[in-house]
């Protein structure tokens, strides 16, 4: 019944955090690396290609993109994390995006960095022994460096070359982890606050005040007879506060939501290397708000050394 | 007749606006001048837009001339009318009293297209909205 658990813990670990998100960027801006089995270091690179398909309005709804207006985004993520102690770790997340758009006959796209991310985790929640009850949980406090760029430094045609949020920016949250019988659930919850940033030029300070944000995720998995195959459906809400402006222009944005949805197959060759392949889709609940909404396919590789 | 004459009124004050609109379409009251957008390139979503502002005096001038360069350090930026981004286009002075202003990038939605005078610490600043088609 243990080994059983262990195994499917490795499963769960390796597939269950991993989340395609931010429109923008490809990445998982606000979800951490973190190792969530018994593992001393992992290192996972997921290569994401996907398509705006929708824009959801400021007053909400679903605005489909016509067939001539083809915007993509492509992504290749490093991730790793690292124990520190028997309960403490340490990760990075390090995207290079290319995103490119095509209208009629323009077209313009921009390659280059996305916003690095670095966390630690703590383990609040072991799991030493087996209980039908009690997950294992994670806390962890990560950080954003704006190495993408934002809306507010593009430059060039349909603002291609913005990566990120372009601010930098704290997050905190906790992830629950759970193993029952073949199944396993996942739950994360995170909030986030960015700092206020000052662009300067001719016309003066234009200073960017950004609030408060969260997201979630909310995932469950099977492994069908307790094979190395797991399947998995994740539905992952996230929220912006608007970012208001003061100086040369003072006003207040419009606030951010995001309902991604995602499936995965995930195979595990062995117990220290998995693979997974995810559709993720942003128009299937219908409460996006002023956000652009993506269909993304990814593949993942992902490598543990065991304690 | 008393309330025909007040029409008459009513009607000659609502030309006048419309005329003084016309003739100043950018009032900059720091300086007493007037001022105006003629596009080069009309704003679209799919390349970038560009436009001459040009500045007279309110009382001597018009937008045919002749024109003036102002006091103040002249500025532009676009704000998008709905979620409050704003970006930056390159500003040139081409002649007495007119500026070019080239890489204004807009996508599609209502925008807001500010000039601005600057002075120090003094600021005015005028709009004309924008929307640009999808």
């Amino acid at each position: 019944m243990i080994k059983r658990s262990l195994f499917l813990l490795v499963l769960l670990n390796a597939y269950s955090i991993q989340l395609i998100s931010a429109p923008c960027c490809g990445g998982s801006a606000n979800i951490p690396s973190l190792i969530s089995g018994d593992n001393e270091s992992q290192f996972t690179a997921t290569f994401s290609s996907g398509n705006v398909i929708a824009e959801a309005p400021v007053e909400g709804g679903i605005k489909y993109r016509k067939e001539s207006d083809r915007e993509t985004i492509q992504s290749l993520r490093l991730d790793s994390a690292i124990l520190l102690s028997d309960r403490a770790q340490a990760g990075f997340s390090l995207p290079v995006i290319r995103r490119s758009r095509e209208r009629g006959s323009n077209f313009a796209e921009s390659t280059g960095l996305g916003d690095i991310s670095v966390s630690l985790g703590y383990e609040v929640l072991p799991e030493w022994t087996y209980s039908i009850w009690q997950p294992r949980g994670i806390i962890f406090l990560s950080g954003t460096i704006p190495t993408g760029g934002s809306l507010y430094d593009a430059k060039e045609l349909y603002k291609v070359d913005s990566r990120g949020r372009g601010l930098w920016g704290v997050s905190t949250g906790v992830l629950f982890t759970k193993v029952l019988g073949n199944w396993d659930f996942s739950f994360l919850a995170e909030g986030h606050h960015g700092f206020s940033r000052e662009i300067r030029n001719d016309l003066g300070v234009l200073q960017l005040n950004p609030g408060w944000g969260g997201s979630g995720l909310l995932s469950a998995g099977v492994s069908p007879a307790g094979g190395n195959i797991r399947l998995g459906l994740s539905v992952a809400p996230s929220f912006e506060e608007p970012i208001a402006t003061g100086g040369i222009i003072s006003g207040r944005g419009e606030s951010v939501a995001l309902w991604t949805t995602s499936g995965q197959v995930s195979y595990l060759p062995s117990n220290t290397m998995s693979m997974s392949l995810m559709v993720s889709d942003q128009t299937l609940i219908h409460a996006s708000q002023n956000s652009s909404l993506n269909r993304t396919f990814a593949f993942l590789i992902q490598k543990r050394f065991e304690r | 007749m008393k309330k025909k004459l007040l029409l008459l009124i009513a009607l000659n004050v609502f030309v006048g606006g419309l005329a003084s609109a016309n003739d100043c379409p950018l009032y900059f009251p720091s300086e007493h001048l007037c001022g105006n957008i003629v596009w080069d390139k009309a704003p679209s979503a799919d390349s970038k837009s560009e436009f001459i502002v040009s500045f007279w005096k309110k009382e001597e001038g018009s937008s045919s001339g002749p024109f003036v360069d102002p006091k103040g350090q002249v500025g532009v930026f676009l704000r998008m009318t709905c979620c409050g981004s704003v970006s930056f286009p390159a500003v040139k002075k081409v002649t007495e009293g007119e500026y070019a202003v080239t890489d204004a990038s807009f996508s599609p939605g209502n925008w807001e297209v500010y000039v601005q005078l600057k002075q120090g610490e003094q600021v005015d600043k005028q709009f004309v909205k924008v929307h640009v088609d999808d």
